[in-house]
């Protein structure tokens, strides 16, 4: 919950190194996502784009660089502060990493219990809800291992958004999924982000997908930034990596092409006011 | 009776009133304000306000309300349940458009599924010269963060997780039981025959309690003891925590803001801590029992004899070295373990090998302590 003007950037990149021993993987990465934003992070395998978020989420050492998140300089924050700062960020991992040993509601309940004081019957009624809300009222009591690859992804969209975030970071939300399911997801995606007024950080390959849900993207090369902006900005810079990227794309895109129009929820947001 | 306006929490944000016309039949709630998960307190009393008898009314009138979070509209759908099974009704009203909207995202009509349960504990429920640098000093750090975290937590007993303690107690202790017992047994049985074979010769077989039971105590009981969990439970604990680092799962409580070593590295290592000492007793036991059968049966003592050999050469001090001993290589065991565990980098196969390192690394070190300990207690501190 925030009542920080809606103009403050959500998250700030500035001059993001990051290597692995001698192989510079980020040379110099800047970013800027405005609250309310879906980005997009597309760029070739290996292009540096999982290493961008875990940079971001202080998962992996930066050599330089800062990183503000919702206005506060992570690196400067001591532990107390960094957990502070971060029950205000989601993350979806690639594989979902939901704990092996806890019930799908236990894993979205963890982060309640970490973080907030409410009384067990409202959290409980969260949990449900928050599953509710990704399909997986069914099955609350199943463990991790007893979920079809698409259902952890969706249980983990739940835990991350267990604490209502400002900012959601998936990586590769609809990789090996099917076109349906992978379209839910998108619009799933796009009604949380419309309803809790939130900015979200996405990792994809996927151009449906991009369509559907990004309102900007940045694109990763050769460990720089070789574009940002709207969509239409970056597919007009005529570079030949965006080029190629989209081109190779496209031909999957009559296939999985699903209206998130007929999947969409109610479209305001509980929190115009705020902004105002 | 009608219930005169009050102001009932003013919180920063949030406000609720009973007004005027409001009685403890049917009652009226006006909210205004943000009704969000940043004041749990007035979500608390919102909940154990009194609330209508059966066959009233709750009216909430939420026409004020400016901001609602998924804990608000948790806190409207439990009144709604306690409406439900206490038999009064429970009506929402004046939802401005954004909010009904959010009530809507998450279909707050109808018929509601129940909630899932949680259980109370859920936790309220990881060369070269220079890579082996590394490593010790991963081990160090790793070794003194989880060691103050344990003791600090020792000193805020109700911040443990009790559960997760005790449910990992069972699990090392109760299916290690009955191996370490019979093995302690057969061992306490070979070291009499062995020492009967030399005594007997010397006409001194009355000696072979007393030397039993105290080997059994100082050296065997501890060493037998720790290297069965090393084996069992140390490796349960590598690939435990190395399976959750190739999943991803310690970088997900990281981001969550849940410290890895609180919930799962003090747990593990505090529940060794005081698994192996009680193991630890019991192997002495199950040894000297062995001695006692060869004594009694082979060499024909009398209980008598024997109970008085064993009682006069043991003395509390031997039980306190075997105590410091298990708790010693319960600590070893634990840290290694886990320092394994969370070594691991890549995939899957690297679980295993993560796992034969560890309990390799655990049984060198427990022999290597057992030595430190017999120069420390026969030598320096005699
Ligand atoms: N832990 C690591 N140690 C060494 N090198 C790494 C490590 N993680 C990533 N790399 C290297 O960093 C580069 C970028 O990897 P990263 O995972 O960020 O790529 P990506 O853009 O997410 O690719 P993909 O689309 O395939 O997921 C790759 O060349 C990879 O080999
Ligand atoms: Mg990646």
């Amino acid at each position: 919950m925030s009542t920080r003007p809606k103009r403050q950037p959500a998250l700030v990149v500035r001059d993001l190194v990051v290597s692995y021993g001698d192989s510079v993987v980020l040379d110099g990465v800047d970013m800027t996502v405005p609250r309310g934003d879906v980005r997009v992070i597309i760029g070739g395998s290996g292009s540096g784009k999982t290493t961008l978020v875990r940079g971001i989420l202080g998962l992996t050492d930066v050599a330089a660089g800062t990183v503000e998140v919702l206005g506060e300089d992570v690196s400067a924050l001591d532990e107390s502060e960094r957990v502070r700062c971060m029950r205000r960020v989601g993350v979806m991992f690639q594989h979902a990493a939901l704990l092996g040993s806890l019930t799908v509601a236990e894993n979205v309940a963890l982060p309640l219990l970490e973080h907030a004081s409410y009384p067990p019957e409202i959290m409980r009624e969260i949990v449900r809800m928050k599953l509710e809300l990704v399909g997986l009222g069914d099955a609350v009591h199943r463990f991790p291992a007893e979920l079809s690859g698409g259902m952890r992804k969706r249980a983990g969209i739940a835990r991350a958004m267990a604490l209502d975030p400002d900012i959601l970071f998936c990586d590769e939300p609809s990789a090996g999924l099917d076109p349906v399911t992978s379209a839910e997801l998108d619009a799933l995606i796009l009604n949380l982000k419309r309803l809790f007024d939130m900015t979200v950080v996405i990792v994809s390959h996927e151009l449906a997908s991009i369509d559907t849900v990004a309102d900007s993207l940045v694109m990763l090369s050769g460990g720089r930034v070789i574009a940002e902006g709207s969509k239409a900005k970056v597919r007009a810079s005529g570079l030949p990596e965006v080029d190629s990227f989209f081109e190779r794309l496209s031909k999957g895109r009559a296939v999985s092409r699903t209206s998130a129009a007929d999947l969409l929820l109610p479209s305001h947001h509980a929190r115009k006011q705020e902004s105002q | 009776m009608s219930v005169s306006a009050v102001q009932k929490v003013e919180s920063e944000g949030f406000r609720w009133v009973e007004p005027e016309g409001s009685t403890s039949e049917h009652r009226i709630w006006l909210l205004s304000g943000s009704l969000d998960g940043s004041d749990p307190q007035a979500l608390r009393q919102l909940l154990s306000h009194p609330k209508p008898p059966p066959g009233g009314s709750l009216t909430i009138d939420l026409a004020g309300l400016e901001l609602i979070d998924t804990a608000g509209a948790a806190l409207l759908v439990c009144l709604w349940r306690r409406g439900r099974s206490r038999g009064f009704d429970v009506r929402a009203t004046g939802a401005s458009e954004e909010v009904a909207a959010f009530l809507d995202m998450y279909r707050i009509s109808g018929d509601l599924p129940e909630p899932p349960r949680l259980p109370g504990y859920i936790e309220g429920l990881g060369g070269s010269g220079y890579e082996l640098m590394e490593a010790t000093k991963d081990a160090l750090f790793l070794a003194a963060d989880v060691t103050i975290q344990a003791a600090a937590d020792l000193i805020r007993p109700w911040r443990l997780r009790w559960a997760a303690i005790v449910q990992q107690c069972i699990l090392i202790g109760s299916s290690a039981l009955g191996i370490i017992a019979l093995i302690s047994f057969l061992v306490g049985l070979t070291l009499a025959f062995q020492a009967a074979f030399f005594m007997q010769q010397f006409g001194v077989a009355v000696y072979v309690a007393g030397l039993t039971s105290v080997s059994m105590v100082r050296e065997m009981g501890p060493l037998i003891t720790a290297i069965m969990v090393a084996g069992r439970s140390g490796s349960a604990i590598t690939s435990e925590v190395a399976t959750m680092k190739v999943n991803e799962e310690v970088d997900a409580l990281r981001v969550m803001g849940i410290p890895f070593t609180e919930y799962v590295a003090v747990p593990k290592l505090l529940a060794l801590i005081l698994t192996l000492p009680l193991l630890t007793l019991m192997a002495d036991v199950a040894g000297i029992l062995g001695g006692w059968i060869v004594g009694t049966q082979y060499l024909g003592l009398a209980h008598e004899t024997w109970l008085r050999g064993t009682l006069d050469a043991l003395t509390p001090r031997d039980i306190v070295t075997s105590m410091i001993k298990s708790v010693t290589f319960a600590w070893g065991i634990g840290l290694i373990g886990l320092h394994y565990g969370l070594r691991v980098r890549g995939g899957a196969q690297e679980v295993g090998r993560a796992t034969t390192a560890s309990v390799v690394t655990s049984i060198f070190f427990i022999i290597v302590a057992a030595a430190a300990f017999s120069i420390l207690f026969y030598v320096v501190i005699p």
